[in-house]
């Protein structure tokens, strides 16, 4: 029943909440090397399909699977395998940044040297000044850099993000996009959740579509512009809305 | 995994000013209260020796007297001090520290130190035993209250979930971080609390001081560890520091301050303090049994005289004036100790209705086992009061015996002179040792090591559900 | 403005959140505190009453005999109506507020017996009868409860006036609005605050009216209530000053819960400590032995001081020889361990001076000392009137020795004339005015304080930026 391919793969993975249905029945495989974006307005399926690959949640139907092992089965061990990056990085703020990273390594059972952490968060580009300075006095930016890095040190199979980018000025959000690449091409499984297309084109070899918790449409970037996936998503958002407003408004 | 959140929260508790301010506080305090300690005990054994000297002086001094109205001088029983009253106090202040052993009466124990305390000594007291069972406990609160609340509050909790860390796993590594700070800053202070205890203890009890001392440092790391686990549970009852911790003052002022007190004003309501009127009249009522009792004399003096075969009195071999004091004494006895055992059910009363408290805070029983351990509890006054009646039993028998035997019954004043008063031993109370008084404290200990159960379980099971809480919130 | 903030809290404190149980154990706090000391009053006074009704008997027989032996009813013998036997009951009734703070009251004797049988040690008979436990415990009284309980009270339902506003990021928003910083805080923590005293008030009102004993009891509440109020005033400033001062809730409220460990708790510890060690009363181990030792030199020594005695009262005339020798021995056995022990007693006042000076000088490092103090000097239980009471009845004891003594020693009876210019034992307290007085610079002292702090606090509130 498990694939080994996939370090990411969702098998008609459902979950509702009382009558609300979060997210129905998703198909979804995510290899390594590969970027899968998704894309949606809020409560279309995207923190729940995270939330359920990391075994937060428990599917009211089907599967989740984190390096062929099924998530609702083996959570700690699924966890092991994945790095998770929310929305806005919680650090400890009485720490320093070299600190925080240092924690979240020994907690994966590593003991890498302060210098070699010092360098993930180098290659995270945080600056060298900031390792020693408490996280308090870290900007959103820096913290989500720390984030990252601690990503890397986990050298994880997986990666789930989840609107990394948001509140990030463009600069620190075109970095973090540099990073994702760069794991990707280390041999990382990542998904991500976004509300950013022209990002998500950028960085994403896939684009999944979602809304009212059905994957709707999966897109291959290679194949189209950011333009056209623009038009494709608000066609479906359309689509989801019962025609146009001015139609309906007639 | 527990170990790398031990490690990360010994490393954050140590940035906490607001917290290492108090706990210099504390310790400052803890210094304090040592050397006041100290000074204290020493002018007192110093007062006690000196009283002694004195006492003895005074009775070998008495001159040529009727060994009668010598017992009614008498001596005085002086309470030995406990060593650990320099860790604990408990209620020998409040206990009187010197009988009186004068003939026809069982007195109580008088000079209670505390009544030559300043205006404030009735509102708190400055002993280390305090500061351990008051104060610390506040530190270890403000200390753990952001334990999970905290971690909650930023999130990161969710990422340490995500990184594979289970309830269980959390728990652990945050209990095992508030425990490692509170007893190495504990074992710390207590270390240098027993070496100056030691100082002062005579060399005959060190043995039991020490076995003392050893039981103290359990009790009160069985304290501090329930406070512990507490406030990791009510930490992780709330979702932001700042419910926590106030939740968790809430818990400290009721729990080591209003409800010790609140316990034994309880346990007085419902069985008053005896009045004092009423116990004096009691105490000389029993004094007064053989005299009152016109019958039973008559009987007595007639069993005496077919027993020695005489028709009068002044025919008896012994002098029957002396002969009436020793039966005197010795029927006043039991009434005596129905008196004082009466007293004692009281007291007994009143503590057991405050030990229905202990069901609420930990710190009665903590405090109850302290004072029992320092040797400074209401079973050590007793055991003096008692060792001193027995004394005074011992001591007037002699003096009226010498009086019946020696004095004849021809009416001519007879004295007894300093070879007789010298006859007589000094009292000398032997507190009983730890191991010999335990058993009066098993019942407190069970109950203080149920509360370390129940508060682990308490934080484990909050803990590991706020966990699961956290991830179901996603 | 101050109308839609009330609205606002309305719902949110009173419904949600802390007001209901804070109010609710203030009051039974007091109340059962109050049933407490009621209790203890009671029974102490029923007591006392008794004691005093039984001897007062006792003497009046004593003087009937005298009065029937003057008259040559009765045959005299050589033990009735003998002075030795004038025994006057010496009480220290409970104050009329007595109800609300045990205090020192516990602890000491609150009867004697004027009587030549006694000495300066043993005037108050035995009265060590208490269990220590409890009484190491202290009561659990109506001062206890507003000079600790209430300002915990306090900071539970103030801690948060400005907190959630902060925590939610909506101070911003705060600020934006025409409402001043410093009147949202102040008028949240006058309604929070003003509902729990309201509360305490009322409850305390409440206790003086059903357990009324009379007396100067609405003038010693009167002072009480003001002492209490500025007591809470002084906690409003501490705490709207916290609120100023620090950014993070957390620290509001651990600031507040240490700031009273440190005024409530550890600097009257630390100040008794420093008192009691500084000024050390002399023992009463040494008392005890100067007693001992002046009974027995006057055993050994009978016949010369009957014999000095009598050459300095040369009037006297030896009485009735069959009056037993040990009354005089005990009389005068018991005047020389008076005269001994005055030294030690008057070192014992010395230190007690000392003492009392320290404390009067050191109560201005907490407020929670003088809200002590007061409240309990109020309320008739300091140790002050235990001690007057102590002192009062020793004089009286040397009035009788120096009124009876010549009869005593040569023997004779007193003249019923003579006895009945005696005066009965009866304490004299200070007048509620006297203790208002001395109340009054402590009182001022706290008042300028909280209103200093209070202004401060006023200040940081009103130049609040967003700075974090």
């Amino acid at each position: 029943m498990t694939s080994t391919s996939n370090a990411l793969e969702a098998k008609a993975l459902s979950k509702t909440f009382g009558k609300t249905v979060a997210l129905d029945k998703l198909d979804l495989a995510v290899p390594a090397g590969e970027v899968v974006c998704l894309l949606g307005a809020n409560g279309a399926g995207k923190t729940t399909t995270i939330n359920l690959f990391l075994g937060f949640l428990e599917p009211s139907n089907g599967a989740a699977f984190v390096d062929g092992i099924e998530v609702a089965k083996a959570p700690f061990d699924a966890r092991k395998r994945l790095a998770y990056l929310p929305e806005s990085v919680a650090l400890y703020p009485k720490l320093t940044g070299l600190e925080n990273i240092a924690f979240f390594d020994k907690l994966a059972g590593r003991e890498r040297s302060a210098a070699e952490l010092s360098g993930l968060l180098n290659a995270a580009g945080l600056p060298e000044e900031a390792h020693h300075r408490r996280t308090s006095t870290y900007s959103k930016g820096m913290r989500q850099k720390v984030g990252i890095a601690i990503a890397m040190a986990r050298e994880a199979r997986a990666l789930l993000l989840d609107e990394p980018l948001s509140g990030l000025d463009p600069s620190a959000a075109n970095s973090l996009g540099e990073l994702i690449c760069r794991l990707r091409d280390d041999g990382c499984a990542v998904l991500m959740a976004t509300h950013d297309i022209f990002r998500a084109k950028e960085i994403g070899n896939r684009i999944g579509i979602m809304m009212q918790g059905r994957l709707v449409n999966l897109l291959d970037t290679e194949a189209l512009d950011a333009r056209e996936i623009e038009q494709i998503y608000l066609a479906h958002l359309h689509e989801a809305n019962g025609g146009d407003p001015a139609e309906r408004a007639a | 995994m527990s170990s790398a959140i031990v490690k990360k929260d010994l490393l954050v508790l140590r940035r906490e000013s607001l917290m290492k301010a108090l706990l210099a506080v504390i310790l400052l305090l803890l210094a304090a209260s040592l050397a006041a300690g100290m000074q204290r005990e020493q002018v007192f054994d110093k007062e006690k020796a000196a009283a002694e000297l004195t006492d003895k002086a005074v009775w070998m001094n008495q001159g040529d007297r009727n060994p009668h109205s010598a017992a009614h001088f008498s001596r005085y029983a002086f309470r030995p001090a406990s060593p650990l009253a320099l860790i604990d106090p408990g209620t020998s202040d409040f206990a009187g520290l010197a009988v009186w052993m004068e003939a026809h009466y069982q007195d109580p124990a008088v000079f209670r130190r505390a009544e030559d305390g300043g205006e404030l000594s009735r509102y708190t007291q400055l002993t280390p035993a305090f500061l351990l069972l008051t104060a610390a406990p506040l530190l270890v609160f403000l200390m753990m209250s952001a334990s999970i609340a905290g971690e909650r509050e930023d999130g990161t909790l969710r990422q340490l979930l995500a990184a594979g860390v289970s309830g269980k796993q959390f728990f652990r590594g945050k209990l095992g971080a508030g425990l490692r700070l509170t007893m190495t800053v504990f074992t710390l202070a207590f270390l240098i609390l027993s070496a100056f205890a030691l100082l002062t203890t005579p060399a005959a009890v060190e043995a039991d001081a020490i076995v003392r001392l050893i039981g103290l440092f359990v009790v009160f790391s069985v304290y501090l560890a329930i406070c512990v686990a507490v406030a990791l549970g009510v930490s992780a009852l709330f979702r932001t520091r700042q419910a926590a911790f106030l939740a968790l003052a809430g818990v400290w002022v009721l729990a080591a301050v209003l409800l010790p007190r609140l316990a034994a004003d309880v346990g007085t309501s419902i069985h008053p303090q005896p009045d004092a009127r009423e116990v004096s009249s009691q105490l000389r009522a029993a004094s007064y049994t053989f005299y009152e009792d016109k019958e039973r004399q008559e009987r007595i003096e007639q069993d005496l005289l077919r027993e020695h075969g005489v028709a009068t009195v002044e025919e008896l071999p012994v002098n029957y004036a002396a002969f009436r004091l020793q039966i005197s004494e010795e029927l006043s006895i039991p009434e005596f100790e129905r008196v004082y055992s009466g007293l004692e059910d009281r007291y007994s009363a009143q503590d057991n209705t405050a030990r229905w408290f202990s069901l609420l805070t930990p710190a009665i029983t903590a405090a109850k086992l302290s004072r029992g351990i320092a040797g400074t509890d209401r079973a050590h006054q007793h055991a003096f009061t008692t060792a001193a009646e027995l004394h005074r039993r011992d001591m007037i028998k002699l003096l009226n015996e010498d009086y019946m035997f020696n004095a004849g019954n021809d009416d001519v004043p007879y004295t007894a002179d300093a070879t007789l008063w010298a006859q007589f031993e000094d009292f000398e109370h032997q507190p009983p040792t730890l191991g010999a008084a335990f058993g009066a404290y098993v019942k407190d200990v069970l109950l203080l090591l149920a509360w370390l159960a129940a508060a682990l379980v308490f934080a484990r099971s909050v803990v590991v559900r706020a966990v699961r809480h956290e991830v179901r919130s996603a | 403005m101050t109308a839609g903030i009330l609205y606002h809290e309305r719902l949110n404190f009173l419904v949600r959140g802390p007001a209901l149980p804070a109010v609710l154990l203030i009051v039974i706090a007091i109340v059962y505190a109050g049933w407490s000391g009621d209790r203890w009053r009671d029974a102490r006074a029923a007591s006392l009453e008794t004691f005093e009704a039984e001897q007062l008997e006792a003497l009046d027989t004593w003087r009937s005999d005298l009065r029937d032996i003057e008259s040559g009813q009765a045959e005299p013998s050589p033990y009735s109506a003998n002075p030795m036997g004038i025994s006057f009951p010496a009480v220290l009734p409970p104050a009329s507020l007595g109800d609300f703070a045990v205090g020192h009251a516990d602890l000491h004797p609150a009867s004697g017996l004027i009587s030549t049988w006694r000495n300066l040690s043993s005037i108050f008979g035995r009265y060590q009868f208490d269990n220590p436990s409890t009484l190491a415990a202290s009561s659990f009284d109506v001062a206890l409860v507003v000079v600790l309980l209430l300002p915990v009270l306090m900071i539970a339902v103030s801690f948060d006036v400005l907190a959630g506003e902060r925590r939610r990021g909506a101070l911003a928003m705060v600020l934006s609005t025409p409402v001043p910083l410093t009147r949202l805080v102040w008028t949240r923590l006058l309604f929070r605050n003003g509902l729990l005293w309201l509360a305490a008030v009322l409850a305390m009102a409440a206790l003086v009216v059903v357990n009324d004993a009379g007396g100067d009891r609405y003038l010693r509440f009167a002072l009480w209530l003001t002492v209490s109020l500025v007591y809470g005033l002084f906690w409003l400033a501490v705490i709207a000053f916290c609120i100023a001062r620090f950014r993070s809730a957390t620290n509001t409220a651990a600031a507040m819960v240490s700031l009273w460990l440190v005024l409530a708790l550890a600097i009257p510890a630390s100040i008794a400590t420093v008192a009691e060690a500084a000024y050390p009363t002399p023992s009463r181990l040494a008392f005890l032995s100067d007693v001992r030792e002046a009974q027995g030199e006057t055993n050994r020594n009978l016949a010369k001081l009957t014999e000095g005695f009598l050459m300095d009262h040369p009037e006297l005339s030896v009485g009735d020889e069959a009056v037993p020798s040990y009354y005089r021995a005990a009389f005068l056995s018991n005047q020389a361990a008076r005269e001994n022990t005055r030294p030690i007693l008057d070192a014992y006042e010395a230190a007690r001076a000392g003492r009392a000076q320290t404390l009067r000088l050191a109560q201005y490092l907490s407020p929670s000392i003088i809200a002590q103090r007061l409240l309990v000097t109020a309320a008739g239980a300091d140790l002050d009137r235990q001690h007057r009471f102590q002192a009062q009845a020793r004089e009286a004891l040397d009035r009788l020795a120096e009124a009876i003594g010549p009869a005593v020693v040569s023997r004779n009876r007193l003249p019923l004339t003579e006895f009945d210019t005696l005066e009965p034992f009866a304490f004299e307290d200070r007048t509620s005015a006297a203790i208002a007085a001395d109340a009054a610079a402590p009182v001022v002292f706290l008042l300028v304080l909280s209103l200093l702090v209070g202004m401060l606090a006023h200040r940081r509130l009103s130049a609040a930026v967003l700075d974090d």
